[in-house]
């Protein structure tokens, strides 16, 4: 060991409380920093472990496999595990039994290994649905059908009502109207058949004119709206029928990504399982095109009929990137667009985009650089006193003889000796940190982001890797300018132990002007000038002096002439501010989303269920007051069933209407119509004329909450309103939505201002002069003389046309008597967010 | 034969009005073999001079040469270098790395020049220095004659061209001070070690060769009292 390692190994061991605190400080800040990374590995681990329970493991999946491709695939030494399914036909349900189920029953095997294994690393290539009843089928000749089959009499056959009653009566529409059915079973139930027509699923090309195969994931379009739209029928080819023994149902697994046992749009599927191979040889057949030796099992299923569609899912090895993958596809031949599981690479570091991965790692880095920033000037704190306190000695060695560079790296070598004990530390800390919080919290952070077991504690050894190195530099930048300093200390002026203050040029500065001042007052004065310097104090006590006398002022001297010193402390005070603002500001830039996502998740403080009724069968205005009174009805049934749930408590009612109506100018914040002009580009074909008149009152859409009383009452006590003013229903009475947070045409989130003071509304009830045509009002705008008109827009051609304004118009004059901010109303009521920019107006339901 | 030449050397503390002259265009040349005593009062330029010798500081003007060579014409990693093999300095406050024991603070400018310990000279050293026993002790262990001594056998451990001594005894009893001006003058003659004190003791200087004395940065006088 060279002598001055042994130096400052002594000089270490000597200092031990500053050591320490050093130590301290590095292990401190390398925690932080892999606490930061650690919980980013964990949360990434735990969305990938998400992500293969919910999805699977499959990294490719591609629908109409080619033998070729197969057999590509399979000899391909990046393809780890390949499993495949194959789709066997369809067949089709009679017409009224569509509008139940959709265009067809399609028969899929369940997907099997083709190569590798299936459920290599503990989870599946993809999932199969969960069989509820029964079990799954075993033989080719076994099926599992959607659990809400069960029970169901299926077929041409049937005349009378199906078994289960709550099913629509098929017989009360016109038999000659249901078509024939390629779906027979009675009462299926575990144990019964179901005999089906299996077909190929075809339509003819609109160009070609040749048949183009449709595979399950294409929706059925009945042949009624394949005239509408002018497509060619879809029709089954190469039918043939065959029975299978219904041995479970499954439930659903919902649609995500890659499933392909949800046939959205094009009906049901039933699952049977592939033919092993002793039973493939059993039969004896096989499609010509379905096997060269590869995918024999499933493709014996078939002996003879339809040709199996195979979908194949696969999982690589030694790629990593998209492009790898993409290159794969295509060298199989795997066709024009095989699916990449984004959702899955995204977690194994191959996302599609960056932006989820960037923003989490800007997330993650910006806390790790406002650690760093903290830990480069504790540290570097630290190395400025230590190599202060031994200045005397660095100037002794440099007079003996010690280089400027042995210098400085006696003060590196003492950060890598400090970090040889702090990094290992801290990085020993913030690994068992992240554990115990996982431990306590892992739960409740798992829920918030949807994972159910929680998120795993995971260690990347790279990361941690990562986290020393930066410590490291962290730490060696914090002791460059400290070691700087200790090289440049002068022999000599350590060897006479002077303690001079240098002066900075401004100080030196200073001092001139002040002999200089001294000097005039001394002439002025007729003083002589060894009096002075009582008089400099009295000329320049500065702020510091003013608010604490002589003190103050040799402090403030003080300070200055010890400059760095004094920046040093000054740099760590603005430190801990800054740290302290930018967790403020986090937190203060959370909550808002914090709110809403209680909110959508209906996890608000104000419910734990939230009930949305909403009529959307028909265009609104075309709702008729019979439609309107079933829609409140279902509501009040919900209301009435939600009751009688054990524990269940009503927690409010949010009803939310829209009207046309009138805010006169007063009533706005002005910032408002700014928002509204900004917010729509009056080039754009789909420009509304403004909804703002040119005195600037408001006319147009106004959007109405009605609160249920209680909760309305409560509103309107905690804004300071009387509530008792509201129930003249004669004169009635609102709130009006002030400050909220909207978002700008930027896409930023900023807080706005609606109505901002008391007046009165006046809301129209626009009645459409011909109901009949294509001409539909819209809303109200200002004509040309300033008068109020009524829009009507035309829903064929899109077309505006602003028509005189019907002088028996019923209107309804509201008096806004308070107003509110987002903050103070229920969280059900976050949603107005999304009609952002119409003034909204809170009234009681009663009135 | 001059194994230090101090020519036309002049050094300026400071800039613009602050600005100090400390020491003003001194020539000088000490012959190998030579004990030269410096006095002068305080703030004089005796030590501003002597730093300059060392190669501890860098003159505003003039040239100091050693055995012929240029000094200042060097680097500062090469004045390092030339300071820890060519100069051996002493100080009144001995100067010594608390940190370090008797032998290392001896063998520092050895170690930094990370060559081999010379076991011999630094066994025949510690005897001549009377530091026998205390070869592990931190200075703050040893009395301040017993310090010097230590520093004095620093200062001689790389056999230099020129040992510098400011005020060795400045901070020392009478009995340690005759002690150590023994020492350094046993050096002189029979190692013919060329030996530069600064001293404001007359009766010190009056041992030397040869008496230069300084007032306000300039030689005022330039005796040689003995041959």
């Amino acid at each position: 060991m060279s002598v001055m390692s042994n130096f400052t190994l002594r000089s270490l061991a000597k200092n031990r409380v500053r050591t320490i605190v050093s130590v301290i400080g590095i292990a401190l800040s390398c925690a932080l920093i892999t606490a930061i990374f650690t919980t980013l590995t964990s949360l990434n681990a735990g969305l990938y472990q998400r992500t293969l329970e919910s999805e699977g493991s499959w990294q490719i999946y591609a629908s109409n496999v080619s033998d070729d491709s197969l057999a590509a695939l399979e000899q391909n030494d990046d393809v780890a595990d390949l499993a495949t399914s194959y789709e066997l036909g369809s067949a089709a349900f009679s017409e009224h039994e569509q509008e139940l189920f959709g265009g067809y029953l399609t028969v899929k095997t369940a997907p099997f290994a083709a190569k590798g294994s299936f459920d290599a690393g503990g989870a599946p290539l993809t999932l199969v649905p969960a069989v509820t009843e029964g079990r799954a089928a075993e033989t080719p000749d076994e099926i599992v059908l959607p659990s809400m089959l069960q029970g169901e009499t299926l077929g041409e056959t049937n005349t009378e009502k199906g078994s289960n009653p709550g099913d629509e009566p098929f017989d009360a529409q016109d038999e000659n109207a249901s078509g024939p059915s390629g779906v027979q079973g009675k009462n299926i139930q575990i144990g019964s058949t179901v005999t089906l027509d299996l077909g190929e699923r075809v339509r003819a090309d609109a160009e070609s004119g040749e048949d183009m195969r449709l595979d399950c994931g294409t929706s059925y379009t009945s042949p009624d709206d394949a005239q509408k739209i002018g497509i060619p029928e879809e029709r089954l080819a190469h039918t043939q029928s065959r029975t299978f023994t219904v041995v479970g149902f499954y439930s659903d697994l919902g649609s995500f990504y890659g499933n392909d046992f949800v046939a959205t749009g094009a009906g049901l599927i039933g699952i049977t399982a592939p033919a092993t191979d002793a039973q493939a040889a059993a039969s004896g057949t096989q499609e010509a095109n379905a096997s060269n030796g590869t995918g024999a099992a499933g493709a014996a299923a078939i002996k003879s009929g339809p040709t199996p569609i195979v979908s194949a899912y696969l999982a690589t090895q030694n790629l990593s990137s998209r492009a790898d993958l993409e290159a794969l596809a295509a060298n199989a031949g795997l066709g024009n667009d095989p699916l990449l599981h984004t959702n899955l690479l995204r977690y194994q570091g191959m996302p599609e985009d960056r932006a989820v991965f960037d923003s989490l790692f800007i997330i993650a880095a910006t806390l790790a650089v406002v650690v760093a920033a903290a830990g480069v000037s504790l540290i570097y704190n630290s190395f400025s006193i230590s190599v202060a306190e031994r200045t005397r000695q660095f100037g002794m060695l440099s007079s003996i003889g010690a280089s400027k560079r042995q210098l400085r790296r006696s003060v590196l070598f003492e950060a890598l000796a400090l970090g040889i004990i702090g990094i290992p530390v801290g990085i020993a800390l913030g690994v068992v940190g992240v554990a115990v919080t996982l431990h306590f919290t892992s739960d409740a952070l798992g829920s918030a982001i949807a994972l159910e077991g929680g998120i795993p504690f995971t260690v990347s050894p790279a990361a941690l890797v990562g986290c020393a190195l930066f410590s490291l530099v962290i730490l060696l930048v914090s002791a460059w300018i400290p070691a700087l300093r200790a090289s440049r200390v002068s022999a000599v002026d350590a060897i006479h132990q002077t303690q001079d203050v240098r002066l900075t040029r401004r100080a030196l500065r200073r001092q001139r002007k002040e002999v200089n001042e001294v000097r005039s007052l001394a002439q002025q004065q007729g003083m002589q000038a060894a009096y002075a310097g009582a008089g400099s104090f009295a000329l320049h006590r500065g702020i510091a002096g003013r608010l604490f006398g002589l003190p103050g002022v040799l402090a403030k001297r003080s300070r200055e002439r010890a400059s760095s010193r004094g920046r040093v402390v000054v740099a760590s005070l603005a430190m801990s501010m800054l740290l302290l603002i930018v967790c403020g500001s986090v937190k203060l830039y959370m909550d808002p989303f914090v709110g809403q996502a209680k909110a959508t998740n209906g996890s608000g403080n104000d419910a734990d269920i939230l009930a949305t009724f909403s009529y959307n069968g028909s265009p609104t205005w075309s709702l008729t007051p019979e439609a309107f009174d079933s829609y409140l009805s279902s509501m009040d049934n919900f209301k009435q069933e939600a009751a009688k749930v054990e524990g269940t408590e009503l927690a409010g009612v949010v009803k939310q209407g829209e009207a046309q109506g009138f805010v006169p100018a007063s009533m706005l914040d002005p910032e408002a119509r700014e928002v509204y002009d900004s917010k729509f580009d009056t080039t754009s074909a789909n420009w509304v004329p403004s909804a703002y008149t040119k005195a600037g009152d408001y006319v147009q859409n106004l959007t109405t909450f009605y609160l249920d009383d209680a909760t309305f009452d409560a509103l309107a006590e905690r804004v300071g309103v009387d509530p008792a003013q509201f129930d003249d229903a004669e004169h009635p009475k609102a709130l009006g939505l002030d400050a909220y947070r909207g978002q700008s045409e930027d896409g930023r989130y900023l807080d706005m201002r609606a109505i901002s003071n008391t007046g009165t509304v006046t809301l129209y009830d626009l009645i459409d002069d011909n109901p009949d045509d294509t001409w539909n009002t819209w809303g109200l705008v200002e004509g040309q003389d300033g008068e109020l008109e009524t829009l009507y827009l035309n829903t064929e051609t899109g077309e505006t046309e602003a028509r005189e304004l019907p002088a028996d118009t019923p209107t309804l004059q509201v008096d806004v008597v308070g107003t509110v901010s987002e903050e103070q109303i229920p969280s059900s009521m976050y949603s107005i967010n999304a009609l952002a920019h119409y003034p909204v107006l809170i009234m009681p339901e009663s009135v | 034969m001059d194994i230090l030449t101090v020519s036309h050397l002049s050094k300026i503390y400071g800039t613009g009005e602050a600005a100090t002259c400390a020491l003003n265009d001194v020539t000088l040349s000490i012959a190998e073999g030579e004990f030269v005593a410096i006095v002068g009062s305080s703030g004089s330029g005796k030590s501003t001079l002597l730093h300059l010798m060392g190669g501890v500081d860098r003159p505003t003007s003039g040239t100091v040469r050693l055995k012929g060579e240029d000094v200042y014409a060097r680097s500062d990693e090469q004045l390092a270098v030339f300071r820890r093999r060519e100069v051996g300095l002493v100080y009144q406050f001995y100067n010594l790395i608390p940190v370090l024991n008797v032998v290392e603070n001896m063998t520092l400018p050895v170690a930094l020049d990370g060559r081999q310990v010379n076991g011999e000279r630094l066994q025949w050293l510690i005897k001549s220095l009377g530091l026998e026993g205390c070869e592990a002790h931190l200075p703050n262990q040893l009395s301040g004659g017993q310090q010097q001594r230590v520093a004095i056998g620093r200062a001689l451990m790389n056999a230099p061209a020129v040992v510098l001594a400011d005020e060795p005894t400045g901070n020392l009893d009478s009995r340690n001070s005759r002690d150590i001006m023994a020492l350094l003058r046993s050096s002189n003659k029979q190692l013919g070690q060329t030996l530069v004190v600064i001293t404001h003791d007359e009766d010190i200087a009056l041992t030397a060769d040869r008496i230069v004395a300084i007032e306000d940065g300039r030689i005022v006088r330039d005796e040689r009292i003995r041959k």
